[in-house]
């Protein structure tokens, strides 16, 4: 067993150094100890301004770094090409996020310097998460995660209904967790160790058993607890409808595609070989998700409740791709939650800039004629709904034609056949919003909604993720062959 | 009578199943629903111990004490809601307090 070194702690820079920054900012933040309201907001725009740069700076880090296949720490913590992609991605979602949440932050007075520490906090558990190669590191950063989400749910402690949310989240999210421990438990049990690669070459010569099978299971329950797979999404809703609307696109895009990635992880690597029965498993699981998710979409009106759904049924579309373990279905993974998640992102930063007899968008039904009054604003937000819909020369539509692909490949015909057909049953709510937006009016003139004045990054943040959207389809064929390049271990 | 293995097991999975119907079933008081918690994570880590000292690994061990750590962050949350809550309500019953957050 080799001994721990400085040389080990190199791989592991970008984390380090973001971990530094949430720290100096939260110092930064006791030092000053501001009380009041206005200067709050002039030191919480400069710290959001400053994260945003220090961000920037780490993707450059994790650039540098690089890809090469090294494990260190005693195989806690590896890196892959396909874990750097990840985190690549995870870092860019946040950047995004938190320019475009700033303003909303704002003017829901919640403009603590804890909502960036925490941020930042949660953004390094999720990349420690990324490249955990063993359930101890993976059981750490999963809930130095989850905690700084409990964190930033109580930071609107006054309103009720964010401390019931809060509450809710908490309990059912130790229930998750309780689950996977316990499978962890068993396997540790079972097969001697918690490291993936282990486990990985102790099954392979090793039959399955029901302890192995009850682990699975109990791990397959806690992550869908986390990742809000359908017989365990009842808090999905709750905890969306009760949480700040910055909070809420946080947990499901950056914080849900880490916790994909870790089930892919788990599921591909320490139960490589026992893929027969978590496939049938997971089959089932997605057939619910889907169901549910795309037909309660269409009775949904509220704009939270409209993210809750929504993110269910995605995830159905990608866990489809997870089924058949190789390396053409991460790829299509990878795209399809980028393209869902700046997508999403991009929606719901249009929609926080947008304010109705001054109070903060919360019903479909409140765009109504938004066209009239933002044609710009209502041209993204189109652009955003096509993408989501998955019409053709959006992002979507690539995201979800290649997991069908693969699915069809992986011969799931069955399962492509049905989520293709209920992905048109979704289309039908989102285009239902592009109806609203443009040919529905209000009554009075007071009824429509006013937009704030986007400032320069907000602008540039929108019009990247719309030009990411659009202008997808002319660098398919070489990013597919750079990444095809870039995974030749996984 | 020699205590075996098997013996550790049947208590964890007896208090584990105890702590997840304290959740399911009471699903009323907040400081009850903390107490099913806490048991859960006390039912993993008998798991892991016991396992550890069969195996004759310290994996497990250092695991536990990972589980301890993470519980009592996460029992700290918990009690800092529950006071706001209190404050809040004057009660730490969940029922009593009609809201809109259902399904």
């Amino acid at each position: 067993m080799s001994n721990i070194s400085v040389s080990s702690f190199i791989i592991a820079i970008p984390e380090i150094y973001l971990l530094a920054v949430a720290f100096i900012i939260f110092l930064f933040g006791i030092i000053k100890n501001i009380k009041d309201y206005n200067s709050k907001i002039v030191f919480f725009n400069k710290l959001s301004h400053i994260s945003v740069l220090a961000l920037v700076l780490s993707l450059f880090l994790i650039y540098t770094i690089g890809d090469t296949y090294v494990e260190t720490m005693h195989g806690l913590f590896i890196i892959s090409p396909i874990i750097y992609l990840f985190k690549f991605v995870i870092v860019l979602t946040t950047i995004f996020l938190l320019v475009l949440s700033r303003r909303f932050i704002i003017s829901n007075g919640i403009c603590d310097y804890e909502y960036i520490v925490l941020t930042l906090l949660m953004l390094f558990g999720n990349m420690t998460l990324v490249s955990s190669n063993d359930f101890m590191s993976l059981y750490v950063s999963l809930e130095l995660a989850t905690i700084c989400i409990y964190c930033l749910m109580f930071l609107t402690k006054l309103d009720p209904k964010a401390n019931e949310a809060g509450i809710k989240y908490l309990i059912l999210g130790s229930i998750g967790t309780a689950f996977l421990l316990y499978g962890i438990s068993l396997l540790y049990g079972w097969t001697g160790s918690t490291n993936f690669i282990v486990i990985k070459n102790y099954l392979q010569v090793h039959n399955s058993n029901w302890i192995l099978i009850i682990s699975l299971i109990m791990i397959i329950i806690g992550m869908g607890f986390k990742l809000s797979l359908v017989p365990f999404h009842m808090w999905t809703v709750d905890v969306y409808k009760g949480s700040n609307l910055a909070v809420t696109l946080l947990l499901s895009t950056i914080s849900k595609m880490a916790i994909l990635f870790a089930l892919i992880r788990i599921l591909w690597e320490p139960f490589f070989y026992i893929s027969n029965q978590w496939q049938h498993i997971m089959q089932l699981l997605i057939f619910l998700s889907a169901i549910l998710g795309f037909v309660a979409l269409l009775y949904q009106s509220n704009l939270k409740s409209f993210i809750a759904y929504s993110s269910i049924a995605n995830m159905s579309y990608i866990l489809m791709a997870i089924l058949t373990p190789n390396k053409i279905a991460i790829l299509d993974i990878l795209i399809y939650i980028v393209a869902y998640s700046l997508t999403l992102i991009g929606f719901v930063g249009v929609v926080m800039l947008l304010k109705k007899n001054n109070k903060q968008i919360e019903s479909i039904h409140d765009l109504k004629g938004l066209y009239y009054m933002h044609p710009y604003l209502s041209f993204t937000l189109t652009v955003f709904l096509f993408s989501m819909a998955g019409l053709p020369i959006t992002t979507g539509f690539f995201g979800k034609i290649m997991i069908l692909y693969s699915a069809i490949k992986g011969e799931y015909y069955y399962m492509a056949t049905i989520l293709a057909l209920l992905s048109v049953v979704g289309m039908y709510f989102y285009l239902k919003v592009v109806k609203t937006i443009y040919f529905e009016k209000p009554e009075k003139l007071e009824d429509y909604a006013v937009a704030q004045k986007g400032s320069l990054d907000i602008n540039i943040t929108l019009s990247l993720i719309v030009l990411f959207v659009l202008g997808f389809m002319l660098f398919i064929n070489p990013l597919t062959t750079l990444l095809d390049h870039l995974i030749v271990i996984f | 009578m020699e205590i075996t293995l098997l013996h550790y097991l049947a208590l964890a999975g007896l208090l584990f199943l105890i702590g997840i119907l304290g959740i399911l079933l009471n699903r009323r008081n907040l400081i009850s629903l903390i107490m099913s918690i806490e048991l859960i994570a006390l039912a993993i880590n008998i798991n892991f111990i016991s396992f550890s000292n069969y195996l004759n690994d310290i994996k497990g061990q250092v695991f536990v004490l990972f589980v301890l750590t993470v519980a009592a962050s996460e029992i700290a949350i918990m009690l800092a809601a529950l006071v706001i809550y209190f404050s809040k309500n004057k009660n730490i019953w969940i029922d009593d307090n009609v809201s809109d957050l259902r399904g």
